[in-house]
C-alpha cells in the first residue's frame, strides 16, 4: 500500500484513485489502523456483521420465495441472464410472438401456498422477550412483511424457514 | 528527636512500597492534608515534622500497612455494603459509602492527569471541585438528618431519572415537590442543571474536537489553531451572528477517551475480577465459546509475548455502522458511533451495553466515506498511546498498581462501512478481497453488477462431491 502514496482527505477533493485501482487492487487509501505498532501482526483484521448480512439474506431468500413484487431476486434482468451464462432451459423467459412470459420457477411458491405461509405466520406466538411479534408484522392484504428487526431476521431463518418451506417446496431445493 | 526519627522511618517505610507513589508523590498524613493530598516526599517530611500526624493515624493503612480493624471498626464494616468494606481496606477511613466514591474517582482522575496528555485541565481547580463534592458527601441534607447527605441525595434521584427515563422536566417537579416537603433549610439542590453540575467531576468526561465540514482535517493536535481548512479552504467557524463573542464552529466529533474508561474497569471490585476471564477460564478443545479460544487470538499472544503475559492487558474490538437518531422516515442523516468493546470479560458481559464503550461520535448529516480516518484520529493515537507507553492503573481486587496496556484485535462492520475503513472497496469485480485480483469475476450483461457466479467450487477440496454436481 505504501508505494501507492496517500490521498489527500476531503469530500471536495474528488475521486483520487491509485494506479490500477479495479484491475488490479481495490485499494482506496491506506487504512488508518495500520498505524497501530502490532496491526500487521494480527490474523483477523476485519470481521464482518453477521446478523446485518443474515437480515439482507434473509430478506433475499424469502422476497424471492414468495415472489413478492418488486423485491423478488428472480426478475426479468436475471432470467435474461440465465439465458446467457447458464444451461438452464426452464429458467428462460418464453416468447410467444409478441408477448414474454415469465414461467414461475420451481423454487417459488403458489399463490395459495404463500397464502398459507402469511396465515400460520400471522397466528405464530413466541414465548415473552424471544423475538417481537411477528403476528403484528405480517400484512396479508398486500402479502408483506413489514418492520422486520435483525433479530426477527436471524429467529426466522434459524427456526421458522426449517418449518414452513420444505413442505410446501419440491424436493431438492 | 525521637519523633524526627519515627518520622523519618515512616518516610522509609512508605517509600519502601512501591504502590504509595503516584505522579506527585505519596499521601500526605500530617494534620492538615489528612492523606487526601499527594507531595513529594521531602515536602511530606516538612509537613510532618511542622504539623505533625493526623489524628488516630496508628495504623499506616494509607501507606501499605496492613490494617487490623478493632471492635468498634468491624461492626461498621459488617453494616456496610459489600463493595463499600471492599474499599474500606484499601485505604479509607471512613465508611460513608459516598465518600469512598469521590475517593475512588479522585484518585483515578489525579493519576490521568499524568498518563493521558489529552486530558489538558488545571489540577488545582480540578481538585478543588473534589474538595467541594467530599464537604458535600459529609453535609447532611438538613440540619439532623442522619441517613442522607447532599450527594446521595442527588445521587438516589439520578438513579430513579435514568432507570425510569425521567424526563428533565419531571426530574425538576419531581425536586420541587421533595423540598416543599423538606424540613426549612435543606440542601437539595433545587433543579437538573445544577445537580448536575455538582456530579459532574464523578463522570468520565469527552472532548469535543472541531472538524472540516468536508472531513478534510481535523482541528486536533498541531492544527488546533487553524480558523480554515488548508485542503478545502472552508471556515472553520460559522459567520459571527449579533454581538456574541464566541464562535461555533461547523461540525464537531466528540471524542470519549478510552483510557480512563478502561481504568474505571479495574476501580470496582465487581469487574475488576472479571478482567482476566479471556485467559483463565477453562477451554475445552475444539469449542470457541470466546474470541479467545481462536486461532487469531493465540497467534496474537505467541507474536507478543510481552504483551499476553500480563494477564489483565485489555484487548478490544472495534465497531462502527451508520446510524440515524431521527429514524429512516426523515430526511437522510449520517452520524456514525464508533463503539469499543472489552473481549476480556466472560461471555455475559462482554456484550453488555454497560461494557461497550462510545469511542467516538462522527456528526452527520453527511457520511464521511473514506475520511472516516480523519475522524479515527484522536482514537488511534490514544491506542498507539495505549500500546507503547501504558496507563497506570489501580487494581482494587488485588490491590495494587500495575500498568496497563490494550491492544486493538480486530474491527467489526458490516461491508459499505468495511470499505470505509479497511480501504478495500467493496464495488465491482475486486470486491472479494480474499482473492483479491484472482477470481473470475464478471459483468452481468443485462443486471450490470458483478457476479462471482461459478467462482466458488475452485475453494472445495480437489476431490469434493460438489465439484461433480451439475445441477
Amino acid at each position: 500500500m505504501s508505494e501507492y502514496g496517500d490521498i489527500v482527505f476531503g469530500l471536495q477533493s474528488g475521486k483520487q484513485k491509485f494506479p490500477g485501482f479495479g484491475l488490479t487492487h481495490n485499494w482506496v487509501k491506506r487504512s488508518i489502523f495500520w498505524e497501530l505498532p502490532y496491526w500487521n501482526t494480527n490474523l483477523l483484521r476485519r470481521n464482518l456483521d453477521v446478523m446485518h448480512i443474515e437480515k439482507n439474506e434473509f430478506e433475499n431468500i424469502f422476497n424471492t420465495v414468495m415472489d413478492v413484487k418488486g423485491k423478488t431476486k428472480d426478475n426479468i434482468k436475471a432470467r435474461l441472464d440465465v439465458a446467457l451464462f447458464c444451461n438452464r432451459k426452464n429458467m428462460e423467459l418464453v416468447r410467444d410472438g409478441s408477448r414474454v412470459a415469465k414461467l414461475r420457477a420451481s423454487f417459488v411458491l403458489e399463490k395459495n401456498a404463500q397464502l398459507l405461509v402469511y396465515k400460520w405466520l400471522k397466528s405464530l406466538r413466541f414465548p415473552d422477550g424471544y423475538a417481537s411479534n411477528i403476528s403484528r408484522l405480517v400484512n396479508t392484504e398486500e402479502c408483506r412483511l413489514y418492520g422486520m428487526k435483525s433479530h426477527d431476521c436471524h429467529v426466522f431463518m434459524q427456526t421458522l424457514i426449517p418449518l414452513a418451506f420444505p413442505d410446501l417446496l419440491p424436493k431438492g431445493i | 528527636m525521637d519523633y524526627c526519627n519515627g518520622v523519618q522511618g515512616f518516610i522509609n517505610f512508605t517509600t519502601s512500597i512501591l504502590r504509595n507513589f503516584t505522579h506527585s508523590g505519596i499521601r500526605c498524613p500530617c494534620r492538615k492534608c489528612k492523606n487526601l493530598k499527594f507531595l513529594h516526599q521531602d515536602i511530606a517530611t516538612m509537613h510532618l515534622l511542622t504539623k505533625r500526624f493526623m489524628e488516630d493515624y496508628l495504623c499506616w493503612y494509607a501507606h501499605g500497612e496492613l490494617f487490623v480493624p478493632d471492635e468498634s471498626m468491624k461492626e461498621q464494616v459488617v453494616g456496610s455494603t459489600s463493595s463499600a468494606s471492599n474499599m474500606h481496606e484499601v485505604g479509607n477511613e471512613n465508611s460513608n459509602p459516598y465518600r469512598n466514591m469521590v475517593m475512588d474517582a479522585m484518585r483515578m482522575s489525579e493519576g490521568n492527569v499524568r498518563e493521558c496528555s489529552i486530558v489538558e485541565e488545571e489540577p488545582n481547580t480540578d481538585a478543588a471541585r473534589f474538595f467541594d463534592l467530599l464537604k458535600d458527601s459529609d453535609e447532611p441534607l438538613w440540619d439532623g438528618c442522619t441517613n442522607h447527605n447532599k450527594l446521595s441525595a442527588v445521587a438516589h434521584v439520578f438513579t430513579i431519572k435514568l432507570d425510569h427515563g425521567l424526563s428533565e422536566a419531571g426530574y425538576d417537579k419531581i425536586i420541587e415537590w421533595a423540598r416543599s416537603i423538606l424540613p426549612e433549610g435543606n440542601r437539595l439542590k433545587e433543579n437538573f442543571y445544577t445537580a448536575k453540575s455538582m456530579m459532574k467531576p464523578l463522570g468520565l468526561g469527552y472532548q469535543k474536537i472541531d472538524i472540516c465540514l468536508n472531513f478534510c482535517v481535523l482541528y486536533y493536535l498541531e492544527n488546533a489553531k487553524m480558523t480554515e481548512c488548508m485542503t478545502c479552504g472552508y471556515s472553520r467557524y460559522k459567520p459571527r451572528t449579533g454581538r456574541g463573542k464566541t464562535l461555533v464552529a461547523y461540525k464537531k466529533l466528540r471524542y470519549f477517551p478510552i483510557t480512563p474508561r478502561l481504568q474505571r474497569l479495574f476501580m470496582s471490585p465487581r469487574t475488576a475480577e472479571h478482567m482476566t476471564w479471556h485467559q483463565s477460564h477453562h477451554a475445552v478443545d475444539g469449542v470457541m465459546v470466546h474470541p479467545s479460544d481462536g486461532e487469531a487470538w493465540k497467534h496474537f499472544n505467541s507474536v507478543h509475548p510481552h504483551f499476553s503475559v500480563e494477564l489483565r492487558n485489555v484487548c478490544l474490538g472495534l465497531c462502527t455502522d451508520r446510524f440515524n437518531p431521527f429514524g429512516s422516515f426523515t430526511a437522510p442523516y449520517s452520524c456514525w458511533p464508533v463503539i469499543l468493546t472489552v473481549y476480556n470479560l466472560p461471555l455475559g458481559m462482554c456484550m453488555r451495553l454497560e461494557f461497550m464503550f462510545l469511542s467516538m461520535v462522527k456528526p452527520g448529516p453527511s457520511s464521511p466515506g473514506w475520511n472516516i480516518d480523519v475522524c479515527l484520529r484522536p482514537l488511534i493515537d490514544e491506542l498507539t498511546q495505549l500500546w507503547s507507553s501504558r496507563a497506570l492503573t489501580c487494581n482494587i481486587s488485588r490491590k495494587y498498581n500495575f500498568v496497563m496496556r490494550a491492544a486493538l484485535m480486530w474491527t467489526i462492520n458490516d461491508f459499505p462501512a468495511y470499505e470505509m475503513v479497511s480501504g478495500w472497496s467493496m464495488h465491482g469485480k475486486l470486491a472479494w478481497s480474499y482473492c483479491m485480483e484472482n477470481n473470475k469475476a464478471f459483468t452481468l450483461t443485462n443486471g450490470g453488477k458483478a457476479s462471482f457466479f461459478y467462482c466458488h467450487r475452485y475453494l472445495l477440496p480437489p476431490n469434493h462431491r460438489y465439484r461433480k454436481n451439475k445441477k
